[in-house]
């Protein structure tokens, strides 16, 4: 695994900073946010790619692809993956993106529409494309395989990791680099101000007073191998994908179902991809947004989906530290998971002070949890109702 | 017992007419969907010409009240999506909706939605920023707004691969299918031309223009020079095979493989070597072979000589009649082709017509296959094999058959 958030750019220092309660929501400095309603962001400040050659020799690089290029390479570092192992052909990658080299190519028009034509470089353009960073990592791993990239925004890089396990199960690849990239840019940063679903003191999921998301950016990347093909060169297994679903609830274009029904269904067509009962989910890394409308409908589902279990395991959201993460919030979330079935931690719900009555779960609040989680669900649901739930396993060596 | 795949509907929306028997007859005849770009301001741009899409009277396939929510996109490829629900004769009030999914392949759906949404921020600040206009302009809007509309609530799923976005929407609905999450799934998708897009386009090299030779769309051709831009939508009905039996459904053809592979050549280049495709045509192939190819020559200079490479190689080990055409020359090249080329191969297996690439005098490669140049009809097709290669390296390749 390898990730890339304002927590911490690596492993080891986002799973710190995470279950110290760190949050990494602050002033945007990407671009000015002077005439906005909110100003706050969980943006990237710092980050280490010295020894990445290939980035600093393309220039065309967006903030999505350097994210989506680091982690990538943290990822297959830990999984002890050397390039002459692998069959190119048998090497496929799926990853999730939102706004994608957006930021690039707003820097581009925003030249054009402000008359200074002569300073806008063409190269901005080059990442236009939602599957660039796909294609990027494509070519320095000389990927010869499956490229899917999937375009569902928030729920984006769940999906991808999703349809990267497929790729495995068809027998399509042996290993895939899964998860997603996505970076801050204006017209989304804008859109969810418009859509005044911006929390202008910063995300607090399931809190009382919780006024909306905090935007975030950043990039997580697991790498999914076949089993046999996994024993077989000796690799340390960390996490078993056990199963996933994706469905709608065609509902309303921004709102969830308020019934929690496109919720319970998503993670009750997980439970049976993955042939495990309710009874055995022993934590959930939620969507938890901190919108008022998902994080009741998420709660509602949640309880409905595992009836009364759903009040004995710990749950959590990671958005009060890293924001909402969009094209990469899924795979992000899902990494936390598997370090939680690792280390037996569930991080504390950053920003959650007083629970809102009518999300009545068992939340981390401002400690994270100690115990013995081997099974967790990890949710992800876009606009429009894109639900997709997805269900890892620890797997003991 | 494995669940196969077939075909039981097709929506268009294409340069070539609206409904696929417009779209057929025009095909077929090889009539070019390519004129002066209309209803765009091109300042600095070197390029006019473009395939566009007829005005559209969205009213009469779109509710007014969903109508009024979506953007120019979202309206082309729900109209394609109307058109083929009815074409393949679904009551969706008798089935499950559980169980019937919509995945969508798109390359920058909204780009005109962001546009707009871009400019008006820019120019008013913030606060002037359009709520609806910015919910709709999310890639997967399209889906949403399609599966609200229906009452879809199976998989759902949008995908961005450049030239081969509708592929993969149509392999990841073959593949749900086969899984037993869907009895119905909606594929394909669509994309438009916006002014942004065509500038994108153009600032990057990728369109034909006038230099030593005029600007247009002649693949395989030995005086091409970039692609020209065009715009369309198309929606497939994949069914799992006894579930449109059951209903007594009009069977187009069954997807019967695909290949997926990839070369790792530069983000704006395309696969010149041919590798890729080369591997992705044999993994499609492996059971039968086809009679028929649409390529993905788009008259760029390095797509259409990858896949000639591959195709030739491939061929080379084969014995039997193959033949091939690109319908680039009459549609012009864009992300969600796919979905049109994919209508076209089920429509000429069911009636045996074959498109011609146009524009072909000089043929640039020594193709062991012939190239068809004029219409014709072959009572021998029966499977029929499309290319889709994108910039950056990804190719795929769907097999479709008449018969199982």
């Amino acid at each position: 695994m390898g990730v890339v958030t304002a927590i911490g750019d690596d492993l080891n220092s986002f799973w710190d900073s995470l279950i110290k309660g760190k949050s990494g929501i602050g002033d945007i400095t990407l671009f000015d946010t002077s005439s906005y309603r909110t100003k706050n962001g969980a943006q990237i400040k710092k980050l280490k790619y010295d020894d990445i050659p290939y980035i600093n020799n393309d220039k065309n690089l967006s903030r999505a692809d350097l994210f989506g290029i680091v982690s990538a390479k943290e990822a297959i570092k830990n999984s002890g993956l050397i390039e002459d192992v692998w069959n190119p052909f048998r090497f496929g990658i799926s990853l999730g993106a939102g706004s994608g080299g957006i930021y690039s190519v707003e820097q581009y028009f925003k030249k054009i529409y402000q008359g200074e034509k002569e300073k806008a470089p063409i190269s901005l353009l080059t990442g236009y494309s939602l599957c660039t960073t796909t294609d990027y990592i494509s070519k320095i791993y000389n990927i010869m395989g499956p490229r899917i990239t999937a375009a569902t925004v928030c729920s984006s890089s769940l999906a991808a990791i999703g349809f990267g396990i497929d790729l495995i199960r068809n027998d399509l690849a042996d290993i895939v680099i899964a998860g997603g990239s996505d970076s801050l840019c204006e017209v989304t940063y804008s859109g969810f101000n418009a859509l005044r679903i911006v929390d202008p003191k910063g995300c607090k999921p399931f809190d009382k007073t919780r006024e909306g998301i905090s935007l975030g950016e950043g990039a997580g990347i697991i790498i999914l191998e076949e089993y046999e093909h996994a024993l077989s060169r000796n690799a340390t297994i960390v996490a078993e994908m056990l199963g996933y679903a994706i469905c709608a609830e065609a509902y309303h274009l921004t709102a969830p179902s308020p019934d929690g029904e496109g919720a319970k269904r998503v993670m009750e067509l997980a439970m049976k991809d993955a042939k495990i009962n309710p009874s055995s989910v022993d934590t959930i890394n939620t969507h938890g947004t901190g919108t008022p409308l998902n994080d009741i409908a998420e709660s509602i589902g949640i309880k409905k989906a595992l009836k009364e279990h759903a009040h004995h395991i710990p749950v959590c959201s990671i958005k009060g530290s890293i924001g909402h993460c969009l094209g990469s919030a899924g795979a992000i979330e899902a990494i936390s998971l598997i370090l939680t079935l690792v280390n037996g931690i569930v991080p504390p719900t950053v920003g959650l002070k007083e629970p809102d009555p009518k999300c009545d779960l068992n939340f981390t609040i401002d400690k994270p949890k100690h115990g013995d989680f081997k099974i967790g669900i990890s949710n992800s649901f876009a606009f429009g109702g894109n639900n997709v739930s997805l269900i890892i396993s620890r797997f003991d060596n | 017992m494995s669940k196969e795949v077939a075909i039981t509907g097709i929506g268009i929306l294409s340069p070539l007419g609206i409904g696929k028997d417009q779209f057929l007859e025009n095909l077929s005849k090889g009539e070019s969907g390519i004129s002066i770009v209309k209803g765009i301001e091109l300042i600095n741009i070197s390029s006019k010409l473009a395939a566009q899409i007829p005005e559209v009277n969205f009213k009469s396939y779109i509710p007014l009240a969903s109508l009024r929510r979506m953007d120019r996109i979202s309206k082309m490829v729900v109209t394609a999506l109307s058109l083929a629900i009815k074409d393949g004769g679904i009551s969706l009030d008798k089935e499950n909706l559980e169980k019937i999914g919509i995945m969508v392949g798109t390359g920058l759906g909204s780009s005109y939605t962001v546009d707009t949404y871009f400019r008006l921020l820019l120019k008013e600040g913030p606060l002037a920023a359009p709520p609806m206009l910015f919910q709709t302009s999310v890639p997967n809007a399209i889906c949403s707004h399609a599966s609200i509309l229906y009452g879809i609530k199976g998989i759902n799923a949008t995908f961005s691969q450049k030239e081969t976005s509708v592929e993969m929407a149509i392999i990841q609905g073959y593949l749900a299918i086969k899984k037993g999450v869907a009895d119905i799934i909606f594929v394909g998708g669509g994309d438009e031309i916006s002014e942004p897009l065509y500038h994108i386009y153009s600032k990057l090299g990728l369109l034909s223009k006038n230099d030593t030779y005029p600007e247009g769309s002649r693949p395989y051709d030995e005086t091409r020079n970039g692609m020209v831009m065009g715009e369309g939508a198309c929606i497939l009905i994949l069914e799992e095979a006894s579930h449109a039996k059951k209903r007594k459904a009009n069977i187009y053809g069954y997807l019967e493989g695909f290949g997926i592979a990839s070369s790792p050549v530069d983000i704006l280049g395309y696969d010149k070597k041919g590798d890729g495709i080369y591997h992705s045509i044999n993994m499609a192939t492996k059971n039968k072979s086809p009679d028929l190819i649409y390529g993905s020559a788009n008259s760029s200079l390095d797509l259409d000589e990858g896949e000639a490479h591959a195709i030739n190689k491939w061929f080379n080990k084969r014995n039997g009649q193959v033949k091939l055409t690109a319908i680039s020359s009459l549609l012009g090249s864009f992300d969600a082709i796919g979905g049109l080329k994919a209508a076209a191969a089920l429509l000429t297996i069911k009636t045996k017509k074959i498109p011609p690439t146009i524009n072909l005098t000089k043929q640039d490669f020594s193709f062991s296959l012939p190239i068809v140049t004029t219409p014709i009809e072959d009572k021998n097709i029966k499977n029929v094999l499309t290319i889709g290669s994108a910039t950056g390296g990804t190719t795929i390749t769907l097999l479709f058959s008449a018969d199982l």
